[in-house]
């Protein structure tokens, strides 16, 4: 399958987490790392035939002064197309340690089976 | 080598130079490496807070040593089973990781307090009391 999450977007205000997306036999998985994210922060859908990945963070409270910053602790956003090789009503997502994995089934047509060939 | 014809208005030797500076720029930008894993420091009257952004990994993971003028974050997180996978993006940052800042004086290393929550790393290092901003009352005459 060519890379089935071809057009992507994201948004100035958010930043865009680093995701992996790899494709078994009959699914497409999408892991994002969203450090500082938890199950009830995020918001996934998926809008006509877009993933779209959100999730505010809590913005830091009280005065401080900033020493040194490497990452802004802004929220994330990242939005995919995706094909119609997938059946974007079987999403299952779950969040652990600020990691979140998105499978999304193939369509029955397009799983690909390994086909058991019986010898003499 | 810079000519300016600043009564003609535009000097082309200065935007050629601006120009070099901005791909040079560019250039150094992305060659810098991002760190692993990114930290953020604050200050505020009571202390200092390190911010790691850890995704993915357990308390088990990580070790944060502190001592006087510094402080270790190490650990890492291993790439998962990828066999029977093809893979389309991959973004995603694994391995071992180690980082160091030096600390200012003034802390309460013994007062040091570190916790994981959803891969993010928060450390506390409060600050000596004799180190805390002090309001000092001024008397008039």
């Amino acid at each position: 399958m060519a890379d089935p999450t071809k057009r992507e977007e994201t948004r100035g205000e958010y930043r865009s987490p680093d995701v992996d997306i790899y494709e078994e036999d009959d699914k497409l998985v999408l892991v994002a790392d969203m450090p500082g994210v938890e199950a009830k922060d995020l918001e996934l859908g998926v809008e006509e035939g877009t993933l779209i990945l959100k999730a505010d963070r809590p913005a830091p409270g009280g005065e401080r002064k900033l020493v040194y910053d490497e990452f802004a602790p802004l929220g994330y956003y990242r939005a995919f197309s995706l094909s119609d090789a997938v059946d974007a009503g079987k999403i299952e997502a779950s969040m652990k340690d600020g990691v979140l994995t998105v499978a999304l089934p193939k369509i029955e047509r397009l799983k690909t089976r390994k086909v058991e060939v019986k010898g003499e | 080598m810079a000519i300016r014809w600043t009564s003609i208005g535009w000097d082309p030797w200065r935007a050629l130079e601006e120009l070099e500076g901005q791909v040079s720029r560019a250039f150094r930008a992305v060659r810098a490496p991002r760190r692993y894993p990114p930290l953020n420091v604050d200050e505020d009257d009571d202390g200092l807070t390190v911010v790691a952004e850890l995704p993915g990994v357990a308390g088990s993971d990580v070790a944060v040593t502190a001592a006087a003028d510094e402080l270790t974050i190490r650990g890492g997180r291993k790439r998962p089973e990828e066999k029977g996978r093809e893979y389309h993006r991959r973004e995603r940052r694994f391995g071992d990781f180690e980082r160091s800042i030096s600390l200012p004086a003034g802390l309460d290393v013994g007062g040091v307090n570190a916790e994981l929550r959803n891969g993010l790393l928060v450390v506390r290092l409060p600050k000596a009391e004799e180190a805390k901003p002090r309001q000092i009352a001024v008397k008039g005459s």
